[in-house]
C-alpha cells in the first residue's frame, strides 16, 4: 500500500510542463466532522452499520491534475482519507484513485473512460475498482448526456476470514443526464442498475446545485434505489440481504421482494475566499423492506472545511504585470516576481534603450513602474540584471503578449 | 587665355571625374545614402528620429548598407502616408534584443505590406460617420490623425498574428453598427489585438466581433479586453465545453451586465455564465470515492 501512495504522489508532482500540453494542478485537504446513525450515510465508506450512533472526524487530502490538448482530456484525481470515529470503534484510512479521460469528437459527441479504485482498512478490508466506457452528447450547449457501461470489482476481507475472497464482479450502467437551465444552477439526473439483471436492480438520483452567489452554494439531492430478489417461500433462506451491492441471490424463484431506499439530502457551501470554503450537510436516508414489511430511517449531520493548498492556476511561470491606468494617459505598471536583480521595463516608449525604466522594489515580491506618455498601443519586455548579465524576463501565461516576429513575446500596453 | 584655359579644364576635368565616379551608382540603381536621406526628409520623416536610429545602427557597428536597407522600409511607408514609426520601433527593439539585420529586415517588409493593408481598411472604415463622432469625442485624448496611424499599426499586428482580413473588416463594421458611446479607443485597439487570440474554429468569426462589441460596449477597458482570450481559453478547458458555449456564456454574462472583474473571475475558473465550476474537478465533487455512478 505505501508504495502504491508514493506511485501517486509521483505523479502528482512530476513536472508535467515538460511535455508541452496544458496542465493544472490542485491539492486540496477536506476535513469534516458530523454525526450519523449509520455509515452508509458517511460519503466515502458507504458501507451499512447502523450499530451505533456516532460522531466522526474525517480530514482528506486530495490531489487532482486535470491535462489538456485539443480535444482530449484526462483528469486524475487521488486522495487519502483518515477517520476517527467517536466511539470505540478502530479509525480507518481510505486511499482512493480516479481517472477520467475524454476526446471530443465533433462539437456534440464524445467518448472517453472513467475508472478509480479504493481500498479502505478498519475492522475489515474493503477493495473496488471500476472501469466504464462513456459516450456523451450535447443535444444543445448546456445539456449533455452520459451513457456508461462497464464492470466493477468488490472484494471484502472481514477481519476473521482466513482465505482471501476474490473479487466479485458487476457490470454496471448508467444513464446521465446535465443541464443548466439557468446560468445560476446546475441539474443532474440518472438511472443506474446492473447489466446483467436490469429488471432487479435499478435506481434513480437526482441532484441539483445552485449558485445563490457567487460565495453561496445550496445543492439538493434525492435518490431512489430498488433492489429486487427472491425468496424461497417452502423455508429455504433468504438471497437477499444488506448492503443491496450486488443484488440478490440466485435461489428459486418463489416470491418477489425488494429492498428500496430513499434518500434525500440537502448541503451549503460558503466560500470564504478563493483558499478557503465550508460547507454544511444534512443527509436523510429510508429503508424499506418488503419481507419485513418495515422501514427505517437514518440521518447524518456534518460540517466540513476544504482548504486549496495549491492551484497551479495561480502559480504560473514568469513574471506576472498587471496594468492599470493611474490618471490621464498614465499607466502603473505592477509586476510581481520572485527573484534578485535589479528589473528594468523597456519597449517602444523608450525607443528600446537598454537598459530602460527602472522598477521599483515593493513589499511582497511586488515591483512597480509609472508610464507617462500618449495614447496608444505600446509594446515591452522586462530585462532583468543582476551581477552584470541581462536577461529578458519571461511573461506570465496571465500578461497579454503578442508574437514579436524574432521567434519571442512582448508584452503590450494600451494608454488612453 | 591659357590660365582660363587651363581653369576650364580643370573643372571640366573634376565634373568629368564626379560624373564617372557618381556614373556606376546611377546605372545600376544604387542608391548612396546621402540620396535615402533626402527621400526620407522629402517623404515627411522626422530627422530627429533618423539620427536616432543612425545612432543606434552606429553603436553596434553596423555598416552602411544595413543601416539603409532598415531605413528604405520605413521611406516607403511615410511616401504612402503610413505609419512609418512601426519599421522604427521594431528597428530599435531588434537592436536592443540583438538580432542581426539580416533577420530584421523581413520583418519589416511584411510590417509595410501588412499596414498597407490596414490602412485601406481602416481608412473606409474610418471614413463612416458614426466613426467620426466617436474619434471627435476622443479627440482630446487622441487626434484623428493619431487614432488612424494606431489603428492601422493594430490592424497591421492582428495580420501579423495571422488575422483575416475580412474578419478584421467584419469586426470594425460590427463595432461601428453598435452603440460606441461607451467604447474607449484604447479599448478598440486591444479588441483589434486580441482577435487572433480568441477561440477560433467553431465560433464563427462574427461571434468573436460580438463578443469584442459586447464586451466594450460593456465598459470593458483595454486591461480586462487583454484578459479575454486567456479567461475564454482558460474556461473552456476547464469547463470542457466547445468553443460555442464558452461565448455564448460569455455573451450572456455581458448582457446580464456584470462588471469585467466578475466575469474574468468567471471565466478564469470555468464558469461559463454561472454554468459548471471550474475549480473543483468532477472527481472530487463526486465526493463517492469507490461508487461507480454515484453523483
Amino acid at each position: 500500500m505505501k508504495n502504491w501512495v508514493a506511485v501517486l504522489i509521483s505523479i502528482l508532482f512530476i513536472p508535467f510542463d515538460a511535455y508541452g500540453q496544458e496542465w493544472d494542478t490542485l491539492l486540496l485537504l477536506d476535513g469534516r466532522t458530523g454525526y450519523t446513525t449509520n455509515t452508509y450515510l458517511n460519503p466515502v465508506l458507504s458501507e451499512w452499520n447502523r450499530i451505533n450512533d456516532t460522531g466522526y472526524g474525517t480530514i482528506t487530502p486530495m490531489g487532482n491534475i486535470f491535462v489538456s490538448e485539443g480535444q482530449l482530456s484526462a483528469d486524475l484525481t487521488a486522495g487519502g482519507a483518515y477517520s476517527q470515529y467517536t466511539d470505540d470503534r478502530d479509525a480507518w484510512s481510505t486511499f482512493f484513485l480516479l481517472l477520467n479521460a475524454n476526446y471530443r469528437i465533433t462539437d456534440r459527441w464524445g467518448f472517453g473512460v472513467e475508472s478509480g479504485g479504493s481500498s479502505y482498512s478498519t475492522q475489515f478490508d474493503r477493495s473496488i475498482y471500476w472501469i466504464q466506457p462513456v459516450l456523451s452528447y450535447s443535444p444543445s450547449l448546456f445539456t449533455r448526456v452520459y451513457l456508461k457501461a462497464g464492470p466493477s470489482f468488490r472484494k471484502l476481507n472481514l477481519e476473521d476470514t482466513a482465505e482471501d475472497p476474490g473479487y466479485e464482479q458487476f457490470n454496471n450502467y448508467s444513464i446521465e443526464f446535465e443541464t443548466w437551465p439557468t446560468f445560476k444552477w446546475l441539474l443532474k439526473a440518472g438511472i443506474f442498475g446492473e447489466l446483467d439483471n436490469p429488471a432487479e436492480s435499478l435506481g434513480a438520483r437526482i441532484s441539483s446545485d445552485f449558485n445563490i452567489s457567487r460565495n453561496w452554494n445550496l445543492n439538493l439531492r434525492t435518490g431512489l434505489e430498488r433492489y429486487r430478489y427472491q425468496i424461497i417461500t417452502d423455508g429455504g433462506g433468504g438471497g437477499g440481504g444488506f448492503p443491496p451491492v450486488g443484488g440478490p441471490g440466485n435461489e428459486e424463484i418463489t416470491e418477489d421482494e425488494a429492498d428500496i431506499l430513499f434518500r434525500g439530502s440537502a448541503g451549503v457551501k460558503y466560500q470564504i475566499n478563493s483558499t478557503f470554503e465550508v460547507s454544511a450537510n444534512a443527509d436523510y436516508l429510508n429503508y424499506y423492506s418488503t419481507v419485513a414489511e418495515e422501514s427505517v430511517s437514518d440521518i447524518h449531520a456534518s460540517i466540513g472545511f476544504r482548504v486549496t493548498l495549491f492551484n497551479s492556476n495561480r502559480h504560473t511561470r514568469g513574471a506576472s504585470v498587471e496594468l492599470s491606468q493611474n490618471g490621464s494617459q498614465t499607466i502603473l505598471l505592477n509586476l510581481k516576481y520572485s527573484g534578485d536583480g535589479q528589473l528594468y521595463i523597456l519597449g517602444d516608449f523608450n525607443d528600446w534603450e537598454k537598459p530602460g525604466i527602472p522598477l521599483s522594489k515593493q513589499r511582497n515580491r511586488r515591483f512597480l513602474a509609472q508610464l507617462s506618455q500618449d495614447a496608444g498601443a505600446y509594446e515591452y519586455k522586462i530585462l532583468l540584471i543582476e551581477d552584470g548579465e541581462e536577461k529578458w524576463l519571461e511573461l506570465s501565461e496571465n500578461t497579454y503578449t503578442v508574437s514579436d516576429g524574432f521567434g519571442g513575446e512582448n508584452g503590450l500596453i494600451f494608454i488612453d | 587665355m591659357n590660365t582660363t584655359y587651363r581653369h576650364v579644364r580643370k573643372a571640366a576635368l573634376s565634373l568629368g571625374l564626379a560624373l564617372v565616379l557618381l556614373f556606376p551608382v546611377q546605372l545600376f540603381g544604387q542608391e548612396t545614402l546621402t540620396e535615402l536621406l533626402e527621400q526620407a526628409n522629402e517623404s515627411g520623416i522626422e530627422p530627429d528620429r533618423i539620427t536616432e536610429v543612425q545612432n543606434r545602427v552606429d553603436s553596434r557597428g553596423l555598416s552602411e548598407d544595413e543601416f539603409m536597407a532598415v531605413l528604405r522600409p520605413a521611406i516607403e511607408m511615410a511616401g504612402d502616408n503610413l505609419p512609418y514609426e512601426m519599421i522604427f520601433e521594431k528597428v530599435l527593439e531588434g537592436l536592443s534584443k540583438g538580432i542581426p539585420v539580416q533577420r530584421i529586415t523581413p520583418i519589416l517588409s511584411s510590417i509595410r505590406d501588412n499596414a498597407s493593408r490596414s490602412a485601406r481598411l481602416v481608412d473606409r472604415w474610418i471614413e463612416k460617420p458614426e466613426v467620426g463622432q466617436f474619434v471627435e469625442r476622443g479627440e482630446e485624448r487622441m487626434q484623428q490623425g493619431q487614432f488612424r496611424n494606431e489603428m492601422i499599426k493594430a490592424g497591421s499586428k492582428a495580420m501579423m498574428q495571422n488575422i483575416d482580413e475580412e474578419i478584421l473588416s467584419e469586426t470594425l463594421n460590427s463595432i461601428s453598427a453598435g452603440n460606441m458611446d461607451r467604447v474607449k479607443p484604447s479599448g478598440l485597439l486591444a479588441a483589434m489585438n486580441i482577435l487572433s487570440d480568441l477561440s477560433n474554429g467553431a465560433v464563427a468569426a462574427s461571434e468573436n466581433a460580438r463578443i469584442v462589441l459586447k464586451a466594450l460596449q460593456s465598459g470593458f477597458e483595454a486591461g480586462d479586453i487583454q484578459k479575454l482570450p486567456a479567461a475564454m481559453n482558460m474556461a473552456q478547458r476547464r469547463s470542457q465545453l466547445p468553443a460555442e458555449a464558452v461565448g455564448k456564456g460569455l455573451m450572456q454574462q455581458l448582457e446580464r451586465g456584470l462588471p469585467s472583474e466578475r466575469i474574468l473571475q468567471n471565466m478564469f475558473n470555468g464558469e461559463i455564465g454561472g454554468g459548471p465550476p471550474g475549480n473543483v474537478p468532477g472527481g472530487i465533487k463526486n465526493n463517492r470515492p469507490g461508487r461507480p455512478g454515484g453523483n
